[in-house]
This record gives structure tokens, sequence and C-alpha cells, in this order.
């Protein structure tokens, strides 16, 4: 099994510690950045399976992140979450391809967690028919499976 | 906006203008109009008189003719009569008879012979007679003039034809007479003998006077007289240009020329005969003709008509009529022109009071509703800044319910995973219930925060009061914030100049001020230092300030960095300095903020503007201790 790779970016590091730590718990290899800046200056294209990126943070927002980020690396799947009532529809008018799939409300349990990154890693972001996700999926492999528990 | 002018405008104006233009208008009008009517009035008033004159004319002109003629049948038939032809017949009788037949006209009848001498009247010794006598010789009789007149053997018969003299003035009457005479032939010896002339055998004549005003005949030109004429002036005038009748007596004698001499004659009346309108055809009257004259200022008509006598013209008659009644008349239309006038201005007066009035009125709803129409406009304005408001309010609720949330559940997340974390590995150590902790403390103090709001927005934020040492409070925050700070790169600072200073206050809520604005300017500030000052000002006040070598203030956010929501950082609600501000008003303080660059010193109460390139100011004042004692 090859174990999947997750950069967490989020500048609550309470927050992103725990997450590192439960998810590495679940099999993943999970990397931690506060913040967005320095994560883009030791960023590696295409090294990640999957990007979780939190909306509201300093000197750069998740929307400007995800913008930066497309222009390095398109396969990376990328997913946001974030604990704003309104953030979802922010992220639909700025990209109307992107589906709330992919988009993870906060606060949620550990275990949710995962099964929301386990559906994810089966499909191909910006297409909302998820039947059609295995078919067309090129830049993650529908192959690797993600664990859902210890 | 429309152009006024004494604060009436254009259109005012207008309607002022074409009033007035109306009044002139309808004045001149009516001016011309009742100038016309007066004309014609007079006109026909003086048609009326001129009409009455020449009525007036005519008939004295018909009975002085007729008159004369009477006269002159009389003597035709004495002349021609066997009785006064004969001079062995008595001719007395006839003359008796002639004289009770004067037609109006003082008539005295005079009968010489041949020889000059008078047979008639038979008692002939008073002046008159020898005077109308006398004129008789001169005519029908020569003279020796050797011996004088007084001869009678000496006067001889001379010249043979009628005659009617000019007008001599009687001294005893002061009335003028004239002779009317005619030679006594005796046809049968003139046809028998020779020479032709001096064939009379004596004459007839007859002097003509007008009867006088003391006789018991009224005189022949006031019988005339009736209302309507009897201010006009009649003048019978001879050949010699000499008034000889008038019924005006201080006139008979005078040549018509000197009294016509002030006359001026203003125009012929249409029919009158002469086309050259001179004084000397005024005195050679051959046919009827009336003028317009102005006589002594008075405005009158002359009627002229000549008087024959078997087709020889006589005399002249003329009637001035002054346009006296035409005066009154006019006396009459100027007043009534006067009023008209008068009412005409009054009318225009009362019309452009009334015009003003109503301007005045109008002007006054105008402003009335200009003002209305402000408060409209001022009203829609305010309305449309409400909404506005209630548009950004509704923006803040939305925005304060998307932070407050991110706020809410952020620290949930933190605890949630932690938890699981426990669950999962409960060995797995202290980091988590550490974070755990920390991230239910944040929890409390942002329900406190919103707590506040409610309290203060519900007007029931309650304070606590006691005796404070400000100096203590500040120490205590000093020395907890410092254990939070990275000490290598950031400094707190606290200098109490002036000693302990004591206020009342609620304890918890001024710590909990300080502590926002101690946190606010760490919040901000990576570096140098953040200083707390506290100092006396203005005798009374405390002023506090914790001034920072922070980011500074955003100048967008400057204006309203008290409100709520009002907030640069990404983390709290932006609800810290605006229940700071109101905590410092529940005490009478006040509360601002700037930025250190700041050199307008945007805080008018903290004179101790610390002028730096970076960072921000906030300060706040509480009434003293000693104040409140006071």
């Amino acid at each position: 099994m090859v174990t999947k790779r997750i950069l967490i970016i989020d500048d609550e590091a309470d927050i992103a510690s725990a997450l590192k730590r439960g998810l590495e718990k679940y099999g993943f290899t999970v990397e931690v950045n506060n913040n967005p800046l320095s994560m883009l200056s030791s960023y590696k294209s295409g090294y990640y399976d999957l990007l979780i990126m939190d909306i509201r943070m300093p000197e750069m927002d998740g929307f400007e992140l995800y913008q930066v980020i497309r222009k390095l690396d398109n396969r990376t799947k990328v997913c946001f979450w974030t604990a704003f009532e309104v953030a979802y529809e922010q992220l639909v008018k700025r990209f109307p391809i992107m589906n709330e799939k992919f988009f993870i409300k906060k606060p949620v349990t550990l275990e949710d967690l995962v099964d929301r990154i386990n559906r994810i890693s089966g499909d191909v972001e910006g297409e909302k028919d998820s039947s059609s996700s295995s078919s067309t999926s090129h830049n993650f492999s529908p192959s690797a499976s993600f664990p859902t528990s210890v | 906006m429309r152009k006024v002018f004494l604060g009436f405008s254009k259109r005012s104006y207008i309607l002022l203008t074409v009033l007035v233009v109306c009044s002139v208008l309808l004045s001149l009008l009516s001016y011309y109009y009742s100038s016309s009517a007066a004309h014609q009035i007079l006109e026909l008033a003086s048609e009326d008189i001129r009409s009455n004159a020449k009525i007036q004319a005519h008939d004295l002109r018909s009975m002085l003719s007729n008159a004369l003629a009477s006269v002159s049948s009389n003597l035709d038939i004495l002349s021609t009569s066997q009785e006064v032809i004969d001079p062995d017949e008595n001719g007395n009788p006839l003359f008796n008879i002639v004289r009770t037949s004067s037609a109006g006209l003082s008539v005295e009848y005079l009968w010489l012979d041949q020889n000059g001498r008078i047979l008639w009247p038979e008692r002939s010794s008073n002046d008159y007679t020898d005077s109308i006598s006398n004129l008789l010789r001169e005519q029908f009789f020569s003279f020796d003039s050797e011996r004088g007149r007084d001869h009678d053997d000496d006067i001889s018969p001379q010249g043979d034809n009628p005659f009617f003299s000019n007008g001599t003035l009687d001294p005893l009457s002061g009335k003028m007479y004239s002779l009317m005479a005619y030679p006594v032939i005796n046809q049968s010896s003139f046809a028998l003998s020779s020479p032709p002339s001096n064939l009379h055998t004596g004459a007839v004549a007859a002097a003509i006077q007008f009867e006088n005003d003391t006789s018991t005949k009224a005189s022949l030109l006031r019988t005339q007289s009736s209302d309507e004429v009897k201010q006009n002036i009649v003048l019978v005038v001879d050949k010699g240009l000499v008034i000889f009748e008038s019924n005006n007596n201080s006139l008979i004698g005078r040549p018509v020329s000197q009294y016509f001499k002030q006359i001026e004659i203003s125009e012929s009346v249409p029919e009158a005969g002469s086309d050259s309108l001179t004084k000397e055809t005024l005195l050679n009257i051959s046919q009827p003709t009336s003028w317009d004259v102005t006589f002594h200022d008075q405005a009158m008509s002359m009627i002229s008509e000549p008087v024959y006598l078997d087709g020889d013209q006589v005399w002249t008659l003329y009637v001035l009529a002054p346009h006296l009644l035409t005066h009154d008349v006019n006396t009459f239309l100027e007043l009534q022109n006067n009023f008209s006038s008068i009412t005409i201005i009054l009318i225009g007066i009362v019309a452009f009071v009334i015009a003003m009035i109503i301007l005045f009125w109008n002007k006054g709803l105008e402003d009335v509703v200009n003002q209305r129409t402000g408060d409209l406009r001022n009203m829609n304005s305010y309305l449309i800044a409400a909404n506005e408001q209630l548009k950004i309010h509704d923006l803040m609720q939305k925005e304060f319910l998307n932070i407050a949330s991110h706020e809410m559940k952020t620290p949930t997340q933190t605890i949630l995973l932690h938890s699981n974390l426990l669950s999962i590995d409960p060995t797995s150590g202290h980091e988590s219930i550490d974070a755990i902790t920390r991230n239910a403390i944040r929890l409390q103090k942002l329900v406190n925060e919103i707590l506040d709001i409610t309290r203060i927005e519900s007007k029931s934020l309650k304070l606590t009061t006691e005796r404070l040492n400000l100096n203590r409070i500040v120490a205590s925050i000093i020395e907890e914030y410092s254990s939070l700070i990275d000490s290598g790169k950031l400094l707190l600072k606290y200098d109490a100049k002036d000693g302990d200073i004591h206020v009342i206050g609620d304890k918890a809520r001024i710590t909990q001020v300080i502590s926002n604005l101690v946190d606010n300017a760490i919040k901000f500030t990576k570096e140098g230092f953040i200083a707390i000052n506290i100092r006396i000002v203005d005798g009374n006040f405390a002023l506090v300030s914790i001034t920072d070598t922070g980011s500074g203030i955003d100048p967008k956010v400057l204006p309203r960095i008290f409100d709520k929501f009002a907030t640069n950082s990404d983390q709290g609600l932006g609800l810290g300095l605006y229940i700071s501000k109101n905590i410092v008003e529940a005490h009478s303080g006040k509360t601002c903020a700037h930025n250190n660059n700041d050199l307008s010193n945007g805080c008018p109460f903290n004179k101790y503007h610390p002028h730096m390139n970076e960072g921000a100011t906030f300060s706040f004042t509480l009434r003293t201790d000693d104040h409140i004692k006071q």
C-alpha cells in the first residue's frame, strides 16, 4: 500500500499539530505548515497527494494560495476547510467548477475527516458528477486507498 | 434653482410687468375715451350755442330788415303823397299816422319844405330835432356860403336821391341814430320845367334809433333775449364801422375795429362763406357768416349777418355767443376726467398692492414649499443614509455571524481533534490537554465578549465601583502579559510619572479595558516596545495611554476603530475596542486612538503625543478619586 502524502496548511498551530498526529495514526504521511508564504517557499510540486488548506490565514488567504499552487502544480488535489459560514459561497463564486466534496466545514471529527479524505481520493477535482470520476481520473490514482481505521 | 431678485422669482416679475402694462394701457384707453367723450360733448354744446346764436342773428336781422323796410315804405308813401307834395295841402295828418308805427325802432319823422324849414314835427324846438333837421338839410339843401345857413332864404333844394346816413351819436340819449331820407318831388312840375336837379319841394326823413331801455317798449335787441342767448353780445354796426347799437350800452358809438382788436379767429365753421379768415373779412360781411373766435380768452361763436335795405347793405349784425355753458360743461368734464384719472390711478395702486400682496403671499408659499421640499430632500437623504447604514449594518451583522462562527468553531475544532486524539490514544500526553485548555479559555473569552456586547446594547452594563489604584492594575497586567510575549523582541514598559493615581471604578472592567488595549498592541507589534503611561491631566483626570511600535492603524479603519467589528486582524471579533470604549464611557471617560506619525494631534485630550514613525497610541481618561470627592 502506497502511503498517501498530505500537506496541511493552517495558521492555528493547535489544529495543525492535532491533525498531523491524528492523520498519521490513520496511516497518512502528513506535513504541516502554519504560514502560506513559508509553505510556498518549500513547496514540492507533484509530491503531495492532497493539500488541506484553511481559508482565513494571515498574509494570504486559502483562495489566493490555491491560485498560486495551481500555477506550480495542477496535479495535486486541494481540499479547503474552514470555520467560516459563508466561505463555501465565496469559493463557488470564485471557482465555479469546484465540487462541494472538496470543501470541509469545521468542526469535524477526526473520523469524519478521514472518511472525507478517502472519498476525495477517489474523485477528480473540479467534477461535480462523482459517477464519472473513476473513468476520468488522471491526477490521482484511483486505486490508492486511504485507511479508514487503524 | 431659479434666479430671484428681492426674493421674487422671474415668473413673478413677468406677472407684475404684465399687470403694470395692462394697467397703463387701460388707463390710457380710459383717458383717451373720456377725453374723446369730453371733446364730443364740448362740440355738441358749442354746436348748440352756435345754432342758437345763428337763430338769434337770423331773427334779429329779419326784424331789423322788416323794421327798416317799414320805415322806408312809410317815407316812400309820404314823399309821394299829394298832401306832402302840394304845399297848399296839409300833410300833418299823414305824419300823425306814420309816427305811431315804429315797428320796434324809435323813429322820429321829419318833414322839411323846399326852403329847408321844418314842417314836421310841429313843435320842433328841441336839440334832437335840430340836429336831425340839420343833417337832412346837409344832404338835400345847398347854402349860400356868404350868408350862412341861418338864413333860410338862401337855402335852395339840392340832390334828389334817398339816402341812409351813417350813425350819429345823440348826446342826450347816448344812442346812435341814422337818418333815412327821401326827397319830395313834384312829378308834374318835374315834367314841365327844367332844370332837372333841385326839383324837390322838400324832404321827408326818419331818424332811426333803437328804443331806450327806459322807454316803455323794450329794446329790439333785448326783446329777443331768451335764457339761451341772454349772455350773447349783439352788435349792430353801420357802414362807417361804428357800433350803432348793442345790448351792451357802453359799446355804442365805438368803432367796431377797436372793439374787435382783442378777437382772435380760431376757425371758421364749415358753412362759413369766407375762405380768408382775417379781421378785414370780419368787418366786411356781405352774407351770413359764422366763426369760432377767442375774445378776452373766452371761446365764442361769432355770427354775422348783413342787414339790407332796398338792396343796399346798411348795417351788419354781429352776435357774439360766449361758450359759457360749454365752459361749465368743460369744467364738469375736467372734473369727470380728473375723477376718472384718480379712479384709474387708485385702481392701479390697488391692483399693484393686491399684486404685491399676492406675490408676497406666493413667495411665502414658495418659501414654505421650498422649505418643505428641502425638508423632504433632507429626509430623503437621511432615509438614503439610514438605508445605507442599515445595509452596512446588515452586512456587518452577516460579517459578525461569519466571524463569530469562525471564532467559535476554530477553538471547537481544536478541542474536538485533541479530544479525538486522546480518545484514540489516551496516553498521547499533555500537549493535547494544554491545547484543549487554551482553546476552552479562548472560547470562554469569546463568549464573554458576546455577553458584554449584549449588555452594552441593552444598556445593562453594570459597574461595581470601588476606589482603585490604577498603578497596581497596570503593574499586574504588565506582569501577566510579560510571560506571554517574546521578551527578546518586544518590551513591555510602564512609567508612572505622577506616582500612585486613584480612581473610582469597576476593577474588573478597567482591567479588561487595559488588557484589551495591551492585547491589541501585542497583536500588531512584532518587535519594539509597548509603553503604558499614566498621568494626571486637566487636574482631575487620569490619562492612560498605551503606545506601541507596531504596524499602526490602517487609515481606512481609524475613523471607526472603536466601532463594532472594526478590525484588521485575522483573529477576534473586532469587539474588544468597542467594549473598551463603552466601559470607559460608563466611567465618564473618553477614548481615542491615533497613529504615532500623525502630526495633526488626532487625540485632543492626549497632549503627550508621542511623535514616532511607527506604531499607534490608544488613550483613555478616567476621573480621578480627587475629582469625585470634590
